[in-house]
């Protein structure tokens, strides 16, 4: 099976190239693929994950799979953090057709990596682990992406690199992108994309099924992170509260009469930003001296890299212009934290309830700047729903008690289980848009029950 | 009484002629007619007018009356319909000379007129006006050639004669028709109020003594009994062919100076849509959105023009510019003196109280209604075609009367048009005889309207009882919304069960209304109304009736709202309606729109249900404050959007202080600067070019001249800058 693979993996590529003016002669350029493929192919991991799903207001356990590298010859090895993300169990397959669990060592969201390790018995071999790159691809770069697609374990893909600087708004705040035409599928995601010398260029993270392109983490931007994530379990970013907007915006035809520096759109509330007062319309010169520039949004997640990875608590000077005139001020970061909140499945009541977290959900956290608990999903046709609770509403009171946190929701919720059927009914009053509205929820169906 | 007697005095006498001649055989009297009427046949001919427009809008909205000389009633035609027709109006006329035909006076505008002719003998000659008889209403054509075989008639010379009978020739289907109707016949008339009593005479007839020798030649179908003396045509007095149309002109002249086109602009609330309002001054009800009206005023004394205008106290309430446009062109700011409730009439006056050069009042006339019998009336049509004032005069003689409300009797001349325009009549002096005028509260296509007589019309403008609802109002004092300061949820059968009221809204016959906030220093604080009570109803204090609160449809959030403004793009933001997904409560709730009715100021009892118990209070309906959708707005139209100014809901949504700056966006056209730049319906701008907006004005001050300018922006949390860039000047012309 494997080498029916191969074969068909090298006719195709042979075809492929064999009309290309400047190709190297099609051995010579099989000889470079086989051997790139070679050197990444044995660190190639299946992961299939089992995780429990709340999307629809229900506890759903789903099954998923992804692909991961193998970094260490310990076993620890990459893979993409929405694979793993509510896992309650991994497990993955080597490439030798070995099997082991994994658990998770790092995670970050914001960059959508994870750190895994494989749990082997002790004193088991050492594993082949592939060598991130160190260097940045350029477009034109035949890369080749590694993984399973669609569950197909062990394929391999060729295409180049498209571009080595895409931008993605609201999608990946610390990292630019690399766009390639390889074919990258559901279930390649956390597989490597692989130069010609072998070595992982990225971690393949966003297929596109509609069309040919595919967006890929670069390793240099991992390789900034990972010892964080070995160390810390996370990324831990460092947080200033800073909006960035860049100098110049083709989209939006804006530009801002600069060269230099970056605009401030805006701070958190409550952030160091925010505290040691800039505004928007501030342009940010420098960091502690150095320079700062976004000319454009590609410009952006390098610079929150810069200022995600500053250590917490330590002061930077920065430089700024206002109105025209030059100030600096410093300023010490604070650490991130969470990026989403806790999130619970009430069966019986038919949502799911999840706390605000200012990253996650900043709209509600505007409404409930000290923290809540909001309906992130509802249960179609459910009690919640028949009783006129939406998506997004900030749970205030349920049954004449405040509600501020999960575990609050979660001993009524008990409680609330325990006195059926005698009681099976409360008033719920949420703040929807700003705005109180009161509710009545009746459970005293199990509607869940049906589907069973 | 005394008219009836005089009445039958008048057919006696009539009868006794009749007796004197019945003593003849009918055969003796029937030769002697036949012999009488081939005598003078050959004296009467056909006269034929052909129309024309003499443009293109005025051939289409000119419905010109005509006495008809066949059936001696009025006709109403437009001047097209005459013209594309190409029917030739019919007319007998009577030969004086070889070369002069007498006929009645059509009373049309010689432009109106294309061309004369008079077929006699199965020839046809053309003709020309030469002298007009008002007196008789009779005009005098010349024949270019002299008329083969037509026989001048001779009248009687000397004095006055007795006239016992008529000799006609009437035009039908293009024969003529000619008979002789005995004088005693004539129908005796009176009207109500009118002190002389009128014969109905033949019109365009020639006027016989008993033994048939012509008297004189009649033209007026009704003569007051007093005047039915008959003289020769070589008597009478004539005057110039276009004297008619110069007193036209001269009248068209004299109503310039004070019928003046006016134009009003009002800032509407509900600002879907915009549009301009032509010439109907009537309060459509399809029409919410007309924020321009082309209007007419008529000069009063003192530097005011009576307005008519139609438009309910809300929307006069929104009035922010009146103009009077001058007849070199000029605009001149108007102010608002007070309206009329029935008829709807405005009275604007010019700022200082003196009209401009070239203005002078309308003149009224004097006369008592009845005293205008048989005198010529001018209807005039006053059209404000985008400034320039268009009249459309027709002459039209008084012979009906009608009944106006209150009894007051006016002339019957037509006072309603085609195009919706509400005419007014007036003498030959250009004295206001009366005049219809619009009501409230019509559709366009009603065609209701109040008459008033120049008496009625000037006792009103004494009076100057103005309605105080019609006024204009700026700011806080526009919202014509009464509230007691509460937000309120839609009540379920759940919820009744819950609060514990499913008993009274039962009893009460409301769904009710859950009160989810109560603001501070409200009627509703003040009353003790707090969170979750439920609303019942409300009634005026002292009375029974009980109108019942409900809220409906109250939930709170536009569906899909963040996620049409997170991902729509800038082509689409057009479709994002501010007045319909504001995320904000709505003032204009429905609770408070049933507060409304009993408006602003009233003292009522609300009651609410509170843990079951019934509460009532009494409390005074209070002004809601400016809301969103009453509040001021800008339309930045380069930049492609619309803004307002923040109103204490918009305030309470974004967590800001009373004072904070700021205004926000209502609308952004899509394809614009703005849109371009990413500026998202309901954004607060907080400032440009790094200056706080405090608000609409120094929003508008900031950005005025400016090509490129930077707008901080905030929704919720999220804030950033955008910058504008207008297209260069050329491309915006």
């Amino acid at each position: 099976m494997k080498k029916v693979g191969l074969i068909a993996g090298a006719l195709a590529m042979a075809l492929g190239f064999g009309g290309c003016r400047f190709a190297a002669p099609a051995a010579d350029f099989r000889d470079v693929v086989r051997e790139a493929r070679a050197k990444v192919f044995p660190s190639l991991v299946y992961v299939r994950v089992v995780c429990k799903d709340l999307t629809d207001g229900k506890n759903e356990k789903q099954s998923a799979s992804g692909s991961g590298v193998v970094i260490t010859p310990d076993g620890e090895l990459l893979t993409n953090y929405h694979v793993i993300d509510k896992a309650v169990e991994i497990r993955c397959l080597l490439s030798d057709g070995t099997a082991f669990p994994a658990k998770v060592v790092g995670a970050d969201k914001d960059m959508d990596v994870a750190l895994l390790k494989l749990q082997r018995p002790p004193a088991s071999p050492d594993l082949p682990a592939a060598t991130l790159s160190p260097d940045a691809v350029a477009v034109g770069d035949v890369v080749l992406a590694m993984g399973a697609p669609w569950g197909l374990a062990r394929s391999v893909t060729m295409g180049i690199v498209s571009c080595t600087d895409r931008y993605l708004e609201r999608c990946g705040q610390y990292t630019l992108w690399y766009q390639t035409d390889a074919a990258i599928s559901p279930g390649n995601s956390g597989g490597p994309l692989v130069d010609t010398h072998g070595r992982v260029v990225g971690l393949n993270a966003r297929g596109n099924t509609a069309g040919a392109q595919a967006f890929t983490i670069p390793s240099t931007t991992i390789l900034e992170i990972l010892p964080n994530l070995r160390t810390k379990g996370n990324a831990a970013w460092s947080w200033f509260g800073f909006r960035f907007q860049p100098l110049h915006d083709f989209d939006h035809n804006m530009y801002f009469p600069y060269t230099n520096g970056v605009m401030v759109a805006g701070t958190d509330a409550g952030s160091p930003a925010r505290k040691a007062g800039f505004k928007p319309g501030d342009r940010i010169l420098s960091l502690d001296g150095r320079n700062v520039t976004a000319l454009n949004a590609e410009d952006l997640p390098a610079l929150e890299r810069l200022f995600g990875l500053l250590p917490c608590g330590k002061g930077v000077r920065l430089e700024y212009e206002r109105a025209g005139k030059a100030a600096d001020v410093t300023v010490a970061p604070v650490e991130k934290g969470k990026v989403e909140g806790e999130e619970k499945l009430f069966p019986r009541w038919g949502f799911t309830a999840k706390e605000i977290n200012r990253f996650n959900e900043p709209d509600l956290a505007f409404f409930a700047p000290s923290g809540g608990v909001y309906i992130a999903a509802i249960t179609w046709e459910g009690n919640a729903s028949s009783a006129g609770l939406r998506r997004k509403d900030i749970i205030k009171k349920m049954d004449g008690q405040a509600i501020g946190t999960i575990d609050e929701l979660n001993q009524l919720y008990a409680k609330a289980l325990k006195e059926l059927p005698r009681k099976s009914r409360m008033d719920v009053v949420v703040e929807r848009n700003g705005r109180p509205f009161t509710y009545v929820l009746k459970y005293l169906e199990d509607t869940e029950k049906d589907d069973l | 009484m005394k008219n009836l007697f005089l009445t039958l005095a008048m057919l006696a006498v009539c009868g006794g002629t009749f007796a004197a001649d019945g003593e003849e055989s009918l055969i003796a009297r029937q030769t002697k007619t036949r012999t009488l009427i081939s005598r003078l046949a050959p004296s009467a001919v056909t006269v034929k007018v052909r129309f024309t427009a003499p443009d293109e809008d005025s051939g289409d909205i000119y419905r010109m009356p005509y006495l008809c000389p066949n059936c001696n009633r009025t006709h109403y035609n437009t001047v097209k319909e005459l013209a594309e027709n190409d029917t030739p109006l019919c007319a007998a006329g009577y030969v004086i000379a070889p070369d002069r035909v007498l006929m009645q006076d059509l009373c049309v505008r010689s432009n109106f007129v294309a061309s004369v002719t008079v077929d006699a003998g199965g020839r046809s000659y053309a003709a020309m006006l030469v002298k007009r008889y008002p007196a008789q209403g009779a005009v005098e054509l010349q024949t270019a050639q002299p008329i083969v075989g037509a026989q001048p008639l001779e009248f009687k010379a000397g004095g006055q004669h007795e006239v016992t009978q008529f000799f006609f020739s009437v035009c039908e289907k293009g024969q003529n028709i000619a008979g002789v109707t005995p004088a005693g016949a004539l129908p005796l008339r009176f009207y109500p109020g009118l002190k002389q009593d009128v014969v109905k005479v033949p019109g365009n007839a020639v006027a016989l003594d008993k033994a048939g020798e012509p008297v004189s030649l009649s033209f007026r179908s009704q003569l007051p009994l007093t005047e039915l003396v008959f003289s020769p045509p070589a008597t009478w007095k004539g005057e110039a062919p276009f004297a008619f149309d110069e007193r036209l002109a001269a009248l068209e002249k004299r109503l310039r100076e004070s019928v003046v086109p006016v134009f009003i602009h009002r800032e509407i609330e509900k600002r879907s849509a915009e549009r301009r309002g032509r010439i109907t001054f009537r309060d459509d009800d399809d029409d919410e959105a007309k924020t321009d009206f082309d209007g007419i005023g008529y000069a009063l004394e003192n530097g005011e023009l009576l307005v008519p205008l139609a438009l309910d106290a809300s929307k006069t309430a929104e009035i922010e510019k009146m103009e009077a446009i001058l007849p070199d062109g000029s605009r001149k700011a108007l102010e608002y003196v007070g309206a009329f409730d029935r008829p709807a009439l405005a009275v604007l006056r010019f700022p200082d109280g003196t009209f401009p050069a070239g203005i002078r009042p309308l003149a009224f006339d004097g006369r008592k209604p009845e005293e205008c019998y048989l005198s010529t009336l001018f209807t005039v049509s006053a059209r404000n075609l985008d400034g320039r004032l268009s009249l459309q005069l027709t002459p039209e003689k008084v012979v009906e009367f009608d009944v106006l409300r209150g009894g007051v009797c006016a002339p019957d001349v037509r006072l309603s048009s085609s195009n919706g325009q509400l005419p007014f009549a007036v003498t030959m002096e250009g004295a206001f005889v009366l005049g219809a005028f619009p009501l409230r509260g019509r559709n366009r296509w009603s065609t209701d309207n109040e008459g008033l007589v120049a008496a009625d019309l000037s006792a009103l403008l004494k009076k100057r009882a103005f309605n105080p609802e019609f006024a204009l109002r700026k700011g806080k004092d526009r919202i014509r919304v009464a509230w007691i300061g509460v937000e309120t949820q839609t009540m379920t059968t759940e919820l009744a069960r819950e609060k514990k009221v499913t008993g009274l809204l039962k009893s009460f016959r409301t769904r009710g209304a859950l009160v989810g906030r109560v603001h501070a220093k409200t009627p509703a604080a003040q009353a003790g109304l707090r969170e979750g009570d439920v609303l019942l109803y409300v009634k005026r204090v002292g009375e029974a009736k009980r109108e019942a609160l409900e809220s409906q449809g109250d939930h709170g959030i536009p569906l899909g709202l963040e996620e049409i403004l997170n991902k729509m793009g800038a082509e689409h933001l057009g479709m994002v309606d501010a007045d319909r997904f504001a995320p904000w409560p709505d003032v204009e709730s429905g609770v408070n729109e049933i507060f409304s009715r009993f408006g602003i100021g009233a003292e009522v009892v609300v009651a609410w249900a509170r843990a079951g118990e019934l509460k009532e209070a009494k409390l005074v309906l209070a002004r809601a404050p400016l809301h969103f959708r009453s509040a001021k707005r800008l339309k930045a139209k380069e930049m492609g959007a619309v803004f307002a100014e923040l109103t204490f809901e918009v305030r309470g949504y974004y967590k800001l202080a009373d004072d904070a700056p700021g205004i926000v966006v209502c609308k952004v056209q899509p394809g614009n600067p703005a849109a371009v730049a990413g500026l998202k319906p309901l954004e607060l701008v907080t400032h440009v070019d790094n200056v706080p907006v405090k608000d609409l004005k120094s929003f508008g001050d900031l950005v005025r001249g400016k090509r490129e300018f930077s707008l901080s922006l905030r929704r919720l949390e999220t804030t950033r800058v955008i910058r504008i860039t207008l297209q260069g000047k050329d491309a915006d012309k």
